[in-house]
């Protein structure tokens, strides 16, 4: 399959010196929609993983007409109301000096914080697979603790996991619209090979080699310069990922935690290269053949 | 060996080149190819290298009606065929060395045995000293010896050669004639083209002569007829 001699001149194509930095342009495109794709599958993971089986109750903060009842009081109300509903793990108060540190980026960390009248938050770990009525329970706690809200996060979480797929389904359509830009390049690359060194592939059929010996030879090259290209793309995708997580990095949004969400799914990264190589193979050896059978 | 019986050949809506063109060529015979310029000796060539089909009647070559062949057959069928075109068609990427070692290599030879062969060739018709020199770099005489390398590296069944010693000298066309010769003693069955009437005399092959239309076998050479 891979001659390490070629009897075609295929050096000095004129045509096949761009195949690389096409190729290599049009993966580095669809690598970048991959590297999207897989992080935003990898986030969606991780905050289920984490949230799934979470939920927030807030205690509004008490009005005048509340009477005694401190919101303190509430809080420990809606903590013994918890306990006892069936597949609740654990309920657990937040302390308000976390719950000004979650609001710090917004209210500054003066004692502004301090006098405004926040929510206290509970947090709520289910039992993990337990079926929780979680509609039914913040009915029940609304009418039991007054100012008592509980937040569902499996709604928020649903439409991250939407907006997950259709970056996935993107990325996909790239990769489809890649190859498919890819093919026609390389047919055009092929005939145009083809073309220029009519002459001496007249005399390899002359001197009696199959369709099969020619197209080897051509398909040789043109799975060499596809995989070249295809690889200078994926490495400038990577480095374009890296390079911009250590920009977000710096930046503390400890929303894109790229280093940590290192899995398997990286290596789709890859997957260009052995792809953009073989396509190139195929559509090579499809054309010489095809084109063959024609000039005779 | 080959077998013409009342083929006919045209190009597209051309003239006619060929009418009921019937001749057959034994195994192991050795044949000059004579006629006037454009009578039709590098068609009849081409017909026999089967780079063009006849319009008309039946061809068949080595046992096979050619009309019959795909091209796998042909490319099969060529590996038996040697051929010294008229310009060589050298590849002029490839060294002297390459070039030989072309129809050995498309048919999947060893490497290590090719080599050895081509070199010995190659010093055979005195170009050892050119192993590994481009085509450009050559003389016409040693392209065309180079071309003759290629032809013969494979001891083809059917050697068809167009004016293989047009470029040469003559002591240098008298030793390429006794290479084809050799060949031919080996069971190669041979059909040179020339113009060369001194090697028609000089070698008194049977002569394939081409006229209206057809061919016509002309005995050897008697020494005192032309």
């Amino acid at each position: 399959m891979l001659f390490r001699r070629s009897d075609l001149p295929l050096d000095r194509d004129p045509a096949g010196g761009f195949l690389p930095w096409i190729v290599g342009l049009m993966v580095y495109l669809a690598a970048l929609a991959l590297a999207g794709a897989v992080l935003a599958d990898g986030l969606v993971e991780r905050w289920r993983s984490d949230l799934a089986d979470a939920v927030t109750v807030q205690i509004m903060p008490g009005a005048d007409e509340q009477g005694a009842q401190t919101q303190a009081d509430r809080v420990e109300e809606a903590v013994r109301f918890l306990a006892v509903v069936p597949g609740v793990a654990s309920a657990k108060p937040l302390p308000q000096e976390d719950v000004l540190r979650l609001l710090e980026p917004w209210l500054g960390s003066g004692s502004i914080a301090e006098d405004l009248p926040l929510p206290a938050l509970i947090a709520i770990e289910l039992i993990p697979g337990a079926q929780v009525d979680l509609a039914d329970l913040k009915h029940r706690l609304a009418e039991a603790v007054p100012g008592a809200v509980l937040e569902d996060h499996k709604p928020w979480l649903g439409d991250l996991a939407r907006l997950a797929r259709g970056i996935e389904i993107l990325a996909i359509v790239t990769m489809a619209l890649v190859a498919f830009a890819s093919v026609l390049t390389i047919v055009f690359v092929s005939r145009s090979a083809l073309a220029q060194h009519q002459e001496v592939i007249q005399v390899l059929s002359l001197i009696g080699a199959r369709d099969s010996y020619i197209a080897a030879q051509l398909q040789a090259y043109s799975f060499r310069l596809a995989t070249l290209g295809a690889a200078l793309g994926v490495a400038l995708a990577l480095a374009t990922v890296l390079a911009g997580s250590a920009l977000l990095g710096r930046a503390e949004t400890g929303l894109l935690p790229l280093a940590q969400s290192f899995s398997w799914r990286w290596l789709l990264l890859l997957l260009p290269v052995p792809a953009a190589g073989l396509i190139a193979l195929a559509t090579t050896r499809a054309t010489v053949l095809r084109q063959l059978r024609r000039m005779a | 060996m080959v077998r013409f019986q009342r083929v006919g050949l045209r190009y597209g809506n051309g003239p006619e080149i060929f009418r009921d063109l019937t001749f057959s060529l034994p195994p192991g015979s050795f044949h000059f190819l004579v006629g006037p310029s454009g009578a039709g000796k590098s068609s009849l060539l081409k017909l026999l290298y089967l780079a063009i089909r006849p319009s008309s009647g039946t061809f068949s070559l080595l046992g096979r009606d050619v009309a019959s062949l795909d091209r796998e057959e042909v490319a099969m069928m060529r590996r038996r065929m040697g051929v010294v075109f008229q310009d060589f068609r050298l590849l002029d990427h490839l060294s002297a060395l390459d070039n030989v070692a072309l129809p050995l290599r498309v048919a999947g030879a060893k490497e290590e045995q090719v080599r050895s062969h081509v070199a010995e060739l190659l010093a055979w018709v005195g170009l050892a000293d050119h192993i590994h020199s481009l085509p450009a770099t050559l003389s016409g005489g040693q392209q065309q010896r180079v071309a003759i390398a290629r032809a013969v590296i494979t001891r083809p069944n059917l050697l068809l050669a167009d004016e293989p010693t047009g470029n040469v000298d003559d002591m240098i066309g008298v030793r390429l004639m006794y290479l084809f010769d050799e060949l031919n003693k080996l069971g190669t069955t041979v059909v040179i083209a020339t113009h060369n009437e001194g090697l028609v005399q000089r070698f008194r092959h049977p002569q394939l002569r081409i006229e209206n239309r057809g061919v016509r076998l002309v005995p050897p050479a008697a020494r005192a007829t032309a």
